[in-house]
C-alpha cells in the first residue's frame, strides 16, 4: 500500500444528552469511542454497521464537520512528524522512576511542550480560521440524500460553483469553467447549468452532489451512503462513477455504508463498526472471505443474497443494537453474542493484529492470555 | 372460468392515472396479475414503476389525484368471484385489515404516536372481530357466574349435612336418655332429617350485572339501545371492562406468536418507545390480527438494519405456514426475494414484465430488462453492469414497450406495438417481442 493520508488516533465523539431544570449533562451518547485507523492514500475505506453504530458520526468528525471529543486526526501529516510524536511518547513511557524528582519533571514538560507543539501544528481538531478554510478544500463530503443536501432554490452553476466561491480557489470567471470542466466528469454537461435540483431525477442529483464535493480537487472524499436513496440501476451506475473517478482525480475514499454488497465491490479495505468502536478491520477480499468478529460473521450471514439456490433458513442475531449511551460493559457486542466467555462480560477486547493486517476485537478469536 | 377459481386475487387489465398539473402520470398501463392462495409472491421494480399502487388499488386506498380507469380486480371470497373494484366503501372497509391487510414500509410512521400498542392492535380486532369479542366475554361471565353458583350450592349443602347431622346427634343423645320419655322430639326430629334430604338446594345468585347486557350486545353489536350505554362517563368505561379484557388477552397472545419479548409490558408502550424492528412486528401483528388470506407487504424491511431485516423475514416465513395467507410482497431489492418468493412478478414503468418461479426467474431470466437488473447488482469480484439510462417519466411514458429506449435488443416493432404478456414456458410469461414467435 501506499503512504497513509489520514492518521486517527483514539478519536472520541460523545454527545452530551441535557437534563433537569438547568440543562446539566446527565449522560452521554457515546457515538465513537476510542477509533484508531489509518487511511492510505487513494484507497476506498469502507465503514459499515448498523444503524446508529457511529459511522456517519465518525465520518464527520473526521473532516471537523463535528467538533471531536477527544483524540487527534492528521491529515497529510510529514513522515518525520509523526515519527517525532511515536518517540516522544515513547520517551515518556519509557521512564524508570528511579530518576529524580526535578530532572523528571523538567524533562516530562520539554516533551510535553514539543508533542504539543507537534500536535498543534499538526492535528486537525486545532485548525481555525483560514487554515481551516484550506483544509475544507481537501476533504469532501457527498451526504445520503441528495434532496436535502442540495439548495432547492439555486442553480446547479452557483450550487456546484458555491465551494469555489467560498473558497477562492480559483478567480471568479473562471469558475463556470471548472464548474462546466467537472460537470462533465460526473456525466452531466452544460445544457444543465441553469436548472434546479428539483428538475433532476434522483441518480442525477447524487451526481450533483458528487461535482459539487470534488470541484475544488479534494484529495480525500467521505461518501456516507451515497446509494442508499438510488434505486439498483442508478445504485450501479454511479458505483462505476465512483470508481473512474478514483482513478482519474487520484481520490482517497472513506465509504460509509450499511449496505454490505455495496462495500465489498469498491472498497479495499472495510472497517466494521459496532456501537462506536471498531471490531474488525482488513482487507476486503479477507473480511468477505473469512470473517472473525461474531459480529462480522452475523452480519454477513444476513445479507439476503440475490441467489435463490442459496437460501439461509435462521436470523443469524436476536435482539437489536443496545443503546450507546451505557453501551454494555466490557466487549459491548457480548449480550447477543453465542460465543461470549466470562473474559467479555468483564474487560473490553482491543483491536489485535491476527496476521496480514487483519485486525479483530475479539477474546474469542485472539485467544489472548489474561 | 375453473382455471380462473383457483387463484385468490386475479387482476386483469388494470390502468390507473394521475392527474396531475403537471401532466397525466399513466402509473399502471393495463397490468395482469394472478395471486393464489398460500403463496408468496414478490413485486420487484424500481422506484416509480408502479409497485406500490397496484398494491394500493387492491385494498381501494389509491390516493388522491389517482383514478382507476379500467380493468377487474376479482377477490375470490369462498368460491365467489368478487370484483373490488366495483364494490362499495361499506364492503371494502370489512375486507380491508380483515380478508386482505397490509404492512407498509415505514413503522414509525405508520403507528400513531398518541395510542399505545394494545389500543393500535385491538382496534383492528374490535373494527372486524367486535361480535366475537363479545361473544368471549360474554362467556367468559356466564362460566364466572356458573362457578359462583355452584360454590354457593357447595356451601348451602354443606350447610345441610351439618344440621343432619346435628339432629342426628341430638337424637342419638335423646335415646340414651330414655326413648319413651322424648319420643315427640324424635320424631319431629327424623322427619325433620328426611324433609331436608329430600328438599333439593335451591340457591340464587344474582348474576353479574353485565350479563344480560352482554348477551343482548352479542345479538346486536352495533344495535342502537345498547351503544348509548357506552357513552356515559365513567359508567360506560366500567360497562365496557370485560370486552377490553378480552381485547388485551388477543393482543398479548398475538405479540407473543409474533416473538415479542415480555409482550405483557409492550401492550402498554407507545410507538416512541419502541425499536424499528418491534415497531415493524407491531404492524406486523395489526395485519395478522384477523387472520387475513392476503398479506400485502410494502417494502417492509427497507428502513431497517440488516440483522433486523433477517429477523423479520424469517419471521414472515414462519407466519406463512402457521396463518396459511398468501403473502405479495413488495420490494426493490433482489436479495430480499429470493431469499423469501416462490413466485416474482417484475415491474418497469408500470407494466409487469416478467411473471415467474423464482428458480426459473434467477437462472433464465428472459425479459432484457429482468437480466439487466440481476446484472447491476453488485456481486463480489465487480463484475456488474449497470443499465444505461434512467426510468422514463411516465407523464409521456415511450410508445410500444416501455423499455425499448434502454433495451439492448430493441426492434423496430418495440417501438411501435405494446407486447402483450404471453406464455413463454409453463408458468412463465413475459412481455418482449423477442419471445412473441416461440
Amino acid at each position: 500500500m501506499s503512504e497513509p493520508i489520514l492518521y486517527i488516533e483514539n478519536l472520541k465523539k460523545y454527545y452530551p444528552i441535557l437534563g433537569g431544570v438547568f440543562k446539566r449533562k446527565v449522560a452521554d451518547v457515546k457515538a465513537v469511542d476510542n477509533v484508531s485507523l489509518r487511511i492510505f492514500k487513494s484507497e476506498c475505506f469502507g465503514l459499515v454497521g448498523e444503524s446508529g453504530c457511529g459511522k456517519t458520526t465518525m465520518g464527520k468528525t473526521v473532516i471537523r464537520l463535528l467538533e471531536p471529543t477527544a483524540g487527534h486526526v492528521y491529515f497529510k501529516i510529514p513522515s518525520e512528524a509523526l515519527g517525532r510524536i511515536e518517540k516522544l511518547k515513547q520517551e515518556l513511557m519509557g521512564f524508570t522512576g528511579l530518576e529524580s524528582l526535578d530532572y523528571l519533571l523538567d524533562v516530562t514538560k520539554k516533551i510535553h511542550n514539543e508533542l504539543n507543539n507537534i500536535v498543534k501544528t499538526f492535528d486537525l481538531s486545532t485548525y481555525r480560521g483560514y487554515r481551516l478554510r484550506q483544509l475544507r478544500r481537501k476533504m469532501q463530503i457527498v451526504y445520503q440524500d441528495p434532496t436535502t443536501s442540495l439548495n432547492p432554490r439555486m442553480l446547479v452553476k452557483d450550487i456546484v460553483g458555491e465551494p469555489l466561491l467560498v473558497q477562492q480557489a480559483v478567480e471568479k470567471r473562471q469558475i463556470s469553467d471548472r464548474v462546466i470542466s467537472i460537470l462533465k466528469k460526473v456525466g452531466l454537461d452544460e445544457r444543465h447549468l441553469y436548472r434546479y435540483p428539483h428538475e433532476f431525477s434522483g441518480g442525477q442529483r447524487q451526481r450533483l452532489a458528487i461535482a459539487r464535493a470534488l470541484v475544488t480537487y479534494p484529495e480525500l472524499v467521505i461518501l456516507d451512503e451515497p446509494t442508499s436513496s438510488v434505486d439498483v440501476s442508478v445504485r450501479a451506475q454511479l458505483l462505476d462513477l465512483f470508481q473512474a473517478l478514483q482513478k482519474e482525480m487520484g481520490l482517497t475514499y472513506i465509504f460509509v455504508s450499511h449496505d454490505l454488497s455495496v462495500v465489498e465491490c469498491i472498497s479495499h479495505r472495510v472497517a466494521v463498526m459496532y456501537l462506536g468502536k471498531i471490531v474488525e478491520l482488513s482487507e476486503t477480499a479477507k473480511i468477505f472471505k473469512e470473517p472473525l468478529h461474531p459480529y462480522t460473521q452475523a452480519l454477513m450471514k444476513s445479507i439476503p443474497v440475490p441467489d435463490p439456490t442459496k437460501r439461509k433458513l435462521r436470523a443469524p442475531l436476536k435482539g437489536e443494537v443496545p443503546s450507546p449511551v451505557n453501551p454494555p460493559k466490557g466487549c459491548r457486542f457480548h449480550p447477543r453474542c453465542s460465543l461470549a466467555m466470562d473474559i467479555c462480560r468483564r474487560e473490553e477486547p482491543k483491536l489485535i493484529d491476527v496476521g496480514n493486517g487483519h485486525f479483530v476485537a475479539c477474546y474469542a478469536v485472539t485467544n489472548e492470555p489474561k | 372460468m375453473q382455471k380462473m377459481n383457483e387463484n385468490l386475487i386475479n387482476i386483469e387489465g388494470l390502468v390507473l392515472r394521475f392527474y396531475t398539473y403537471e401532466g397525466v402520470v399513466q402509473a399502471l398501463d393495463g397490468i395482469d396479475l394472478q395471486i393464489k392462495p398460500g403463496e408468496i409472491l414478490g413485486v420487484v421494480g424500481e422506484t416509480g414503476c408502479g409497485k406500490s399502487v397496484t398494491s394500493l388499488s387492491i385494498i381501494g386506498i389509491v390516493p388522491s389525484p389517482g383514478y382507476i380507469e379500467g380493468g377487474k380486480i376479482f377477490f375470490n371470497e369462498e368460491g365467489k368471484e368478487v370484483n373490488l373494484l366495483k364494490q362499495k366503501e361499506d364492503y371494502m372497509r370489512s375486507v380491508r385489515g380483515s380478508d386482505i391487510s397490509m404492512v407498509f414500509q415505514e413503522p414509525r410512521a405508520y403507528l400513531n404516536p398518541v395510542y399505545t400498542v394494545e389500543d393500535q392492535v385491538g382496534e383492528v380486532l374490535v373494527e372486524h372481530r367486535k361480535k366475537e369479542f363479545i361473544g368471549r366475554a360474554a362467556e367468559s361471565m356466564k362460566e364466572e357466574h356458573q362457578q359462583k353458583i355452584e360454590e354457593s350450592k357447595k356451601k348451602e349443602e354443606e350447610k345441610v349435612q351439618k344440621t343432619i347431622v346435628m339432629h342426628q346427634e341430638k337424637i342419638k343423645e335423646l335415646k340414651k336418655k330414655g326413648e319413651k320419655e322424648n319420643r315427640e322430639e324424635i320424631e319431629a326430629l327424623t322427619s325433620q332429617i328426611n324433609e331436608l334430604k329430600k328438599k333439593p338446594v335451591k340457591v340464587h345468585v344474582s348474576p353479574p350485572y353485565r350479563m344480560k347486557l352482554y348477551e343482548r350486545w352479542y345479538k346486536k353489536p352495533n344495535g342502537l339501545s345498547i351503544r348509548p350505554l357506552f357513552g356515559i362517563p365513567i359508567a360506560g368505561r366500567i360497562l365496557r371492562r370485560p370486552f377490553k379484557k378480552e381485547i388485551r388477552n388477543e393482543v398479548v397472545s398475538l405479540l407473543k406468536s409474533l416473538g415479542i419479548a415480555d409482550p405483557e409490558r409492550v401492550v402498554d408502550m407507545y410507538p416512541h418507545e419502541l425499536s424499528g424492528g418491534m415497531a415493524q412486528r407491531v404492524v406486523i401483528a395489526m395485519a395478522l390480527a384477523c387472520n387475513p388470506k392476503l398479506l400485502i407487504c410494502d417494502e417492509p424491511t427497507t428502513n431497517l438494519d440488516v440483522t433486523v431485516q433477517a429477523q423479520i423475514l424469517e419471521l414472515i416465513r414462519t407466519l406463512r405456514e402457521n396463518f396459511k395467507s398468501a403473502i405479495l410482497y413488495i420490494t426493490h431489492d433482489l436479495g430480499v426475494i429470493a431469499e423469501l418468493c416462490e413466485r416474482v412478478a417484475v415491474m418497469y414503468a408500470g407494466n409487469v414484465v416478467e411473471v415467474a418461479e423464482i428458480f426459473e426467474l434467477f437462472q433464465k431470466p428472459l425479459h432484457p430488462y429482468t437480466s439487466a437488473l440481476l446484472a447491476s447488482i453488485p456481486r463480489p469480484g465487480c463484475a456488474f453492469r449497470s443499465i444505461p439510462g434512467i426510468v422514463p417519466s411516465l407523464i409521456s411514458p415511450p410508445t410500444g414497450c416501455r423499455f425499448h429506449e434502454r433495451c439492448l435488443y430493441a426492434m423496430d416493432t418495440c417501438m411501435k406495438n405494446k407486447p402483450p404478456l404471453i406464455q413463454a414456458d409453463k408458468g412463465h410469461m413475459v412481455a418482449c417481442h423477442l419471445y412473441r414467435g416461440q
